[in-house]
């Protein structure tokens, strides 16, 4: 018995005085592009194929464009590409800083199907990190390519992917005074381009469902302003309502079932929701200034918009009932057409100040301001589904009398990769659709 | 009555225990005293040669340790056995399942290889041992002190521990890590870490556990919250960033002579510095 308490105490004594390893805090670092490795991916034979080129091109372009990341370009390979089945020989990358690498193969099946193959590796663990197998028709290797570059950008950065991603927006062409406004759609890369409406009616500020793969957008039918919805998946348009007095975008709620707009009436302007299924328009802010471009918070529970209301194009945050206005933007210039990040962290919004206009991001409370862009005329930003890269439109400005041209951009929010988004025409109003299921 | 003198004799025994060695929470950590040597098994090893060889080393460095450590009169050390090493067999098949999917619809099949399951310190028998051959003798001198023959001298038994006692604090006061050397290790660790901007979210430090050579060479670096790290992509993420930057600055610049500290050591990584 006595022994048993001696053992005990001494037992608990010496458990204590093992006292912890040291500890080490490491509080900064970078946040710098992943240098990466897309190798080409082999076919059956181990061969690379034009294929197999293809697709670690577009993976490239896609992680590259993302701006968190940094290819090795592909003549600076010593390794030939390997299967991902076959662990790769890391010392190979290693001397390149390379920290990551994507093998992958194709292989041909029958009825025009090809099964693609990838596999991601960690360089300096020398692990592999994930992997994915996929079959499908061969018409559709492009959007295999941005699944895979979905599946890499999440596990490399944690943060959703956003390429198997679309992009609606207006195409214009034509002289300035009979400019020519068609809907268009099109990858988040500019491929697959598509237009929708032929050119006959002037077309504006499409908008994507957040949850479905339906646009809304707004249409001058006989002068006058129609919002409309169109849905991709069936090709089928519906007309909402007639709004004389509409001066800037429907948007959708979160959860889709309404949406939310500025109207006119009587020289005020204000914001109001629409139930799509009904057609219930509901008043929220009611007051003499020009409150416009209403965008929800993730959760539904908060609206952002502009408004005169303080002297200056300003902008302010309240519930969804239109309670508790409050100013959030206070830096110099006027500030316009906020929308808020599918995240709920950030909001971006077009600011104008000494001539020139800005895309920039603000955090809910109007703290942390970040200017991203500016130009001539920077304006109409929207969110990738991720929340992480904004896209918008840049007029570059007039020479001789002859309107600037109007491209896309997009940019991630650190602001480290700006990217021009080819098109056919000139483009402008572009939306982001949600990912496609 | 000799209940009653059992629970006096442990009430004082109690008092003495504290007197002599103080709290036990305040006493500071006698790191030569609880030394456990290892015996790694490398995470992502492939060659078993190269691990053969480093565990060698780890054994024969640790062999040389206990020969010093060595206390008079404990019984000898048993030989210990190695424990061999595992190779990953998920990451030499690569296993993958396919899916055929419709056209519209592209469902994926995504094979996570997550790291292996948490390093295990393989238990030192022979230290053990030793720390309970030495607990037991003064266990016994106090009991042959107080109830039974006092055989042997308290007053010269206590005199000597706590001789022994201010040696080892002596000891392990020299082998404190200066700010300078902590400095120099944290500047270098900071250089090579390039984090993910989305860690800018994560209200969680990423701790990660060293394992170390004599040379500053990083054997082994684990990743201590397993589950949260297979729960959220965002800490995944970071922590493999972390993980990256302490394998890209290996060796690490250790101070000299002080390798019982850094053999095995916790590193912190907080994100917070992504957000300004």
């Amino acid at each position: 018995m006595f022994k048993l308490i001696i053992s005990i105490y001494l037992f608990l004594f010496i458990s204590v005085s093992n006292a912890k390893d040291l500890e080490i805090d490491i509080n900064s670092g970078q946040v710098e592009p992943l240098p990466i490795a897309i190798a080409d991916f082999t076919d059956r034979l181990g061969e690379v194929s034009s294929l197999g080129r293809s697709i670690s091109n577009v993976i490239t372009n896609n992680l590259v464009g993302s701006g968190q990341f940094k290819a090795l370009e592909t003549a600076a390979f010593i390794a030939p590409p390997t299967s991902p089945s076959v662990r790769p020989n890391f010392t190979d990358w290693k001397p390149f800083g390379i920290k990551a690498l994507v093998t992958g193969a194709i292989k041909t099946e029958n009825n025009n199907k090809i099964e693609v193959e990838f596999r991601l590796w960690d360089v300096v663990s020398e692990t592999d990190m994930i992997g994915l197998r996929l079959t499908v028709d061969k018409a559709s290797w492009r959007r295999v390519s941005h699944i895979i570059s979905d599946v890499t950008f999440e596990r490399l950065t944690g943060d959703k992917g956003y390429f198997d991603t679309r992009v609606v927006y207006i195409s214009e062409s034509g002289p300035s005074n009979a400019r020519k406004k068609r809907l268009a759609i099109m990858d988040q890369d500019g491929e697959n381009h598509q237009f929708l409406t032929n050119g006959n009616f002037l077309v504006l500020t499409p908008r994507f469902s957040p949850n479905t793969q339906e646009i809304t957008y707004l249409a001058y039918y006989n002068n006058e302003p129609r919002v409309y919805i169109l849905n991709l998946l069936t090709g089928e348009q519906e007309m909402l309502g007639s709004f004389p007095g509409m001066t800037f975008a429907p948007r959708f709620s979160p959860d889709g079932s309404s949406i939310i707009m500025s109207y006119s009436n009587n020289g005020v302007t204000d914001i109001y929701t629409m139930n799509i299924k009904n057609q219930n328009v509901k008043r929220i802010t009611n007051s003499p200034s020009i409150d416009t471009s209403p965008s929800f918070s993730p959760n539904g529970k908060q609206i952002v918009f502009n408004s005169d209301r303080g002297g200056t194009q300003q902008l302010y945050v309240m519930d969804e009932k239109g309670r508790g206005v409050k100013r959030i933007s206070f830096g110099k210039g006027r500030y316009a057409t906020p929308v808020w990040s599918p995240k709920g962290d950030l909001i971006s919004f077009t600011k104008m100040y000494k001539g020139l206009f800005y895309v920039g991001v603000m955090k809910p409370d109007g703290s942390g301001e970040r200017l991203l862009a500016k130009g001539y005329l920077v304006e109409g930003p929207t969110w990738a589904p991720n929340g992480r890269v904004l896209m918008y439109f840049k007029q570059n400005k007039p020479k001789n009398e002859k309107a600037g041209q109007v491209n896309l951009y997009k940019i991630d929010v650190t602001g480290f990769k700006e990217l021009k988004i080819i098109t056919p025409a000139d483009a402008s109003d572009p939306a982001w659709s949600p990912i496609i299921p | 009555m000799a209940l009653s003198s059992i629970l006096s004799l442990g009430l004082h025994l109690t008092i003495f225990l504290l007197v002599y060695y103080g709290l036990p929470f305040s006493k500071i950590n006698d790191r030569k005293e609880t030394t456990i040597p290892l015996i790694f098994e490398e995470e992502l090893e492939v060659s078993n040669k190269t691990n053969q060889k480093k565990n060698e080393n780890l054994v024969k460095s640790q062999k040389k340790k206990q020969n010093n450590n060595k206390i008079k009169n404990s019984p000898k050390p048993k030989p210990k056995k190695l424990i061999s090493e595992k190779v990953d067999k998920n990451t030499e098949k690569l296993p993958l399942k396919p899916i055929i999917k419709p056209k519209q619809k592209i469902k994926k099949t995504v094979e996570k290889n997550i790291d292996k399951k948490p390093f295990k310190r393989p238990v030192n028998k022979i230290k053990r041992k030793n720390r309970s051959s030495s607990s037991e003798a003064i266990l016994r001198n106090l009991a042959e002190a107080n109830v039974i023959n006092q055989k042997k001298d308290i007053v010269n038994q206590i005199k000597e521990s706590l001789k022994n006692q201010n040696q080892n604090l002596n000891v392990t006061e020299e082998k404190k890590a200066t700010a300078t050397e902590i400095d120099i290790l944290r500047n270098h660790v900071r250089q090579c870490w390039n984090a993910p901007y989305a860690a800018n979210e994560l209200n969680k430090i990423i701790n990660l556990k060293i394992f170390t050579n004599p040379d500053g060479s990083v054997v082994n670096v684990e990743i201590i919250d397993v589950a949260f790290y297979k729960k959220d992509p965002v800490y995944r993420a970071a922590a493999d960033s972390a993980r990256r930057a302490v394998k890209d600055c290996s060796p690490l610049p250790l101070p000299k002579n002080k390798y019982d500290l850094f053999k095995i050591f916790t590193f912190n990584f907080d994100t917070s510095f992504i957000n300004g």
